[in-house]
């Protein structure tokens, strides 16, 4: 893609030892994980592991107790959401994603809020040089939208000012198998290409670490491994960690 | 047909003014889901300081203005001084709808200490009369709805191309996801607020113009108009307010003049309490029954 | 006498508001309704007096008989009011609606000038001590009269705010759907509260007109309403002690004394009116800084001071014990699982916070355990959809729980478990489908029906009723208790007392067993997460449930309460209760549930044990690997 070319590495994402809850319980307990500019990390870990009470530490709409969390070398911990936008934390709801009031095109614009007029207009463009398919349904409401187009419009939303940090909640909730492949394949791994840190929460273990660059796996508020993606898919204790008890699997 | 043609006639010229405060109404309870029982003492407020500046020897034109200015103004520092911090209590809904309730009632006798309890008017005289088709309107009548018309397109247009506009548009839609673009949704709700004084001092002088006579206690009563026009459109949808505005204007009119005019409120009353338990998501949709289910 | 009158209207009004959680913004529309009552039912026929005033009916009844009349027309519109409810319509659609009731009624009585004579109103009311008008001779008498009223009222008032049902109508307010799951009728509770709240406003009216003599639309205006709300917040909100403090600061002190100060010569009115300004600014006053009120709603306190001889209250937990026929869980020798359970349990004995000796399910005596009274599946689900917009959230779901085990029910996020339990328990309407409860089809019963069948909710985040205190938490689980039916209100205490006694002992048990007991009169609000969960399963266990359905009830939980949970849960299987648990922590899962419904995508995929599922690839695809 020419415009990602010549452009200056994006910064990273890092989590230092973050503690965060709800009440007087602690959901994370100390988190440590890095989404590096140009890789997909892909957060996993089975149901109540604590992966979304993560994002919403990192951004913001959850107080973090203790450690302190990273854009590049700015300090963004407990910054509200807006800020982190501006600031160039690009967020990717699971459900509620686009705006289904607003046809296509206002989203985009709705995206690129902060930026001027012109430079809009040719953020647009890259946007639509990046998602050709978008161009054909910009008059559409996103209400309308099926599935897959549906988080086609929110990733193309939320590459509008051109973060450096991407965060996608389970984008590929409620998608087909063959529809989660495509997500997955193309488009996450499509803004890591474009120099990007995509930390890629995910319920889909399998198919999350297989577009993975690195990964984390969450377990009661920790994380109990990392590695590459294909490293940890070939990891035996995953499974474990899935498949539930370890009473059942270590005899 | 001639009565009907005249209160047709009178229906639009009421419900442009119910349009307006509409409008202003329909905005503070969509961005900030308050239902604020004091916009009626807001309008009537304005009614009366437009007063004092017609008294003043001021056109009733340029009151409007310096009224409106003035209503958005207050309507910012009653949300921010007051409306915000309640809803940052969470004190619930009951007790924040109590608290404007007595708002309103502070507002009425604030109004009463200063201007009495005497009906005022703004004793100006009826103008010229138009014949258009067959509606028979007065000059002020006529302005009345050019400007009312003049304002709606304006903020509809404004909602598309200003930044206030856009961001009203999105933080409306999706509090959450507007964050996520950067909008600062505190400084936008300031802006809702604003918009909504302007509005409602516009909408309280032209009352004021357009009825015979007010007094400090009208609020109340016109702001259950406001609600029905709300709701009959679909709350929180500004096209749906300015549509229930023209549609309760025009039922209200066209009542009147067909049955016991002291009728006329009921009327509207009636097709609040019909939208509601028939359709509470009015003409343009929305959510309105109580969400039930019990988790997330 | 604005004292007596005022006081029957905002302890009518705190019943509704501060007790039952019913904003009437048009509840002045009672005393109105009482008050015209009064005038036409005591006025002769119009045409006595030369047709100078129009009005309805023109009785002319003896003022005694007429108050009777009052107080039931009051009743029976407060009740037609509280029939908005039925609509369940968002609280704050509810309050407009109450607020336009009002003000229809009011512009009704202004505009129609054959109903009760229009604007100018009724005049020439007849007194109910015989002459027109007060007078110096027998104002005090009247105001005897009316304080006597009031005393009276108090006791009849008491009925309802006070004891159980009072507790219940408490429950309605601080959470609805927490008291539909355990069984309560919320619109019932809700429209009792403003039929005896219309009651009390009516007679307030009535006795008002028939001492000033005169009732005219100017002096209901939507302000009145403000003014007793204001008693009522001031004073105290649901108390009723305070309402009588807030009455005296409020419309007696701030409204009718201050009309006497005198005023500038040209403005008399100022005192009166700088009088409404303090009253709203006061409202506002107490709802930022005092919410509570002056006098606060005291809560009883069970067990300690005044209660300990009221409520029998036993120390030993030895004694307290009651002989439950224990169901020995079902066997899986053959099973691999029952040896990890076996290593589990163990294990969580060895940090066993309950010890077995101490836990037993109280109940009530004379009632037995919960068996099922027919041979089949406790409850038995088939084909039940349920559709959001056009996605199927539950699609087709058939499913058999038995009575006296752990089920359990697993699958990803979104796989529709929590829709599932929303259906089941009444609280979602399925597009189609049938569900059926010991042998009974429930599908088209309300939500407190079901749970008065015996099929208890819990919620994933738990909830409580805020302002109760932990013990009333657990009180108000008591399914149909006398002192909320009719003749419990009609006879009081001495009806109801034995049953209550029963209920606190058995709370007191629920309390000791789970090691509670310390907390038992702080309010809910104070716990902590755990414990919140712990007072949600023993109301759940309150209600002598034939089964419990735990939406994810370790969520949240650290895991120290997560142990005790699970304790607590495997000392219960032995009840006889039925369990369906809901979970995504498997490990409870796998030590507690015999069999295991794993959905997906809205469909059940499999039903088996945790050991089977897990084998089967199908499984694995959708629940682990996504």
């Amino acid at each position: 893609m020419s415009w990602a070319e010549g452009q200056p590495l994006a910064r990273n994402l890092r989590c230092e030892d973050v503690v965060a809850g709800y009440g007087d319980v602690p959901i994370l307990k100390g988190i440590t994980v890095t989404a590096h500019a140009g890789r997909v990390l892909a957060v996993v870990g089975p149901n109540g592991a604590g992966k979304s009470t993560l994002l919403r530490a990192l951004l913001g709409l959850l107080q973090v107790r203790h450690g302190r969390i990273f854009l590049g070398e700015r300090d963004i911990t407990n910054e509200p959401l807006e800020e982190l936008s501006r600031a160039g934390v690009g967020y990717v709801p699971q459900i509620d994603d686009v705006f289904d009031s607003l046809r296509v095109s206002e989203n985009l614009s709705m995206g690129g809020f902060v930026l001027s007029r012109a430079k809009q207009q040719e953020r647009l463009a890259v946007v639509l040089d990046v998602f050709p398919a978008l161009s054909k349904l910009i008059r559409r409401y996103a209400g309308s939208l099926s599935g897959g187009e549906r988080k086609m419009v929110a990733i193309a939303r939320v590459l509008m000012p051109d973060p450096d940090v991407l965060l996608l909640d389970e984008p590929t909730a409620g998608l087909s198998v063959e529809l989660t492949q495509m997500v997955l394949e193309t488009q996450v791994r499509l803004l890591a290409t474009f120099g990007k840190a995509v930390l890629l929460v995910e319920q889909k273990a399998e198919a999350a670490l297989k577009v993975a660059d690195d990964a984390a796996v969450l377990v009661d508020g920790q994380v109990v491994l990392t590695g590459s993606g294909p490293e940890i898919l070939k990891n035996r204790h995953v499974a474990e960690i899935f498949l539930g008890s370890n009473i059942g699997m270590n005899r | 047909m001639s009565i009907f043609v005249s209160a047709v006639g009178f229906g639009v010229a009421s419900g442009a003014v119910i349009a307006l405060a509409s409008l202003g109404f329909t905005l503070q309870f969509g961005l900030t889901n308050t239902l604020n029982i004091a916009y009626g003492s807001f309008i009537t407020l304005a009614a009366f300081v437009g007063y004092g500046f017609v008294q003043f020897g001021l056109s009733p034109w340029t009151t409007m203005a310096i009224v409106a200015a003035i209503m958005g103004v207050l309507s910012v520092a009653y949300y921010g001084g007051f409306i915000r911090s309640l809803i940052r209590r969470s004190i619930g809904f009951g007790p924040l709808a109590i608290a404007t309730a007595a708002a309103l009632i502070f507002i009425e006798y604030t109004i009463v200490l200063v201007a009495g309890t005497t009906t005022r008017s703004y004793g100006l005289t009826s103008g010229t009369t138009y014949h258009l088709w067959d509606f028979v309107w007065t000059s002020t009548q006529v302005a009345i709805i050019v400007l009312a018309a003049a304002l709606v397109t304006m903020f509809q247009l404004g909602l598309r191309t200003t930044r206030l506009g856009r961001a009203l548009r999105a933080t409306a839609a999706n509090r959450t996801l507007a964050r996520a673009c950067g909008i600062r949704v505190e400084r936008v709700s300031v802006g809702a607020w604003m918009i909504s004084g302007l509005l409602c001092g516009v909408a309280g002088v032209a009352l004021a113009m357009t009825t015979q006579a007010f007094t400090y206690n009208l609020g109340l009563t016109f702001l259950i108009v406001i609600i029905a026009a709300a709701v009959v459109g679909g709350i929180g949808e500004p096209l749906g307010a300015v549509t229930g505005g023209l549609i309760i204007g025009l039922v209200t009119q066209v009542s009147a003049a067909y049955f016991n005019p002291a009728y006329s409120d009921v009327a509207a009353f009636v097709l609040l309490i019909a939208a509601l338990l028939l359709r509470p998501t009015g003409l343009f949709g929305g959510q309105a029954r109580r969400s039930n289910v019990a988790t997330a | 006498m604005y004292f007596a009158t005022d006081l029957l209207a905002a302890w009518g009004l705190n019943l509704e508001y501060g007790v039952a959680g019913v904003l009437n913004f048009g509840y002045i529309a009672c005393v109105a309704v009482g008050a015209y009552a009064y005038g036409v039912l005591t006025l002769p026929s119009p045409a006595v007096n030369g047709n100078y005033q129009h009005y309805v009916l023109g009785l002319h009844l003896e003022p005694a008989a007429a108050f009777v009349i009052v107080i039931v027309v009051g009743c029976v519109f407060g009740g037609l009011v509280g029939l908005v409810g039925r609509h369940r319509l968002r609280p704050d659609y509810q309050a407009i609606m109450l607020l336009v009731v009002a003000a229809v009624a009011l512009a009704v009585s202004e505009a129609d000038t054959a109903l009760v004579n229009g604007n100018p109103g009724l005049t020439l009311l007849p007194n109910p001590l015989g002459t027109t008008g007060p007078t110096a001779g027998n104002g005090w008498v009247y105001v005897g009269i009316l304080l006597a009223i009031c005393f009276a009222g108090y006791f009849v008032l008491r009925r309802f705010s006070d004891g159980p049902l009072g507790r219940s109508l408490r429950a309605v307010r601080d959470d609805s759907d927490a008291a539909l799951a355990i069984g309560k009728d919320v619109v019932g509770l809700r429209m009792l509260a403003q039929v005896v709240g219309g009651g009390f406003g009516a007679l307030a009216g009535g006795l008002l007109a028939a001492f000033i003599g005169a009732w005219a639309p100017s002096a209901w205006s939507f302000s009145e309403t403000l003014s007793l709300l204001t008693a009522v917040i001031v004073g105290g909100v649901a108390s009723n002690y305070g309402v009588v403090a807030g009455v005296i600061l409020v419309p007696v002190v701030l409204q009718q004394l201050s009309q006497f100060v005198p005023g500038l010569n040209t403005r008399p009115q100022l005192a009166a009116d700088i009088g409404w300004m303090v009253t709203s600014a006061l409202t506002i006053f107490f709802i930022w800084f005092r919410p509570t009120g002056i006098v606060p709603d005291r809560r009883p306190r069970y067990g300690v001071g005044r209660h300990r001889r009221v409520w029998s209250y036993a120390p030993e937990p030895a004694n307290m014990v009651v002989d439950v026929p224990v169901h020995p869980p079902v066997s899986r020798a053959t099973s691999p699982m029952n040896a990890d359970s076996g290593v589990s349990q163990a294990s969580l004995d060895a940090g066993a916070i309950l010890t077995a000796t101490s836990f037993a399910l109280p109940r009530r005596p004379g009632v037995p355990a919960p068996t099922p009274s027919f041979a089949g599946p406790l409850l038995e689900v088939s084909d039940v959809v349920v559709r959001f917009g056009g996605v199927r959230a539950v699609d087709g779901v058939s499913l058999q729980v038995p009575a006296g085990a752990v089920t359990g029910l697993i699958g990803p996020n979104g796989a529709g478990k929590s829709t599932l339990v929303n259906a089941l328990t009444g609280f979602l309407r399925p597009e189609s489908g049938r569900i059926s409860f010991n042998g009974q089809e429930i599908s088209d019963q309300p939500a407190h029906r079901r749970a008065r069948a015996g099929l208890v909710r819990s919620f994933q985040l738990s909830r409580q009723f805020s302002r109760l205190s932990v013990i009333e938490n657990l009180l108000v689980g008591r399914q149909s208790h006398p002192a909320e039916s009719a003749l419990g209100i009609a006879l009081g205490l001495r009806y109801w007392k034995q049953a209550e006694v029963e209920n606190v002992d058995r709370a007191w048990e629920l309390l000791r067993a789970f090691d509670l007991h310390a907390k038992a009169n702080m309010t809910a609000s104070s716990l902590s997460g755990g414990e919140r969960r712990m007072v949600e399963l023993m109301r759940a266990l309150m209600t002598e449930p034939k089964m419990l359905v735990l939406d994810e009830p370790l969520a949240g939980l650290s895991p120290a309460w997560a142990r005790r949970f699970e304790e607590a849960l495997m000392q219960l299987r032995s009840s006889g209760i039925g369990f369906f648990l809901i979970e995504h922590e498997l490990g409870i899962i796998e030590r507690q549930c015999q069999e295991v419904v794993m959905m997906a995508r809205g469909r059940v995929l499999s039903v088996g044990t945790m050991e089977e599922l897990r084998m089967q690839p199908e499984v694995q695809a959708a629940y682990v690997m996504g």
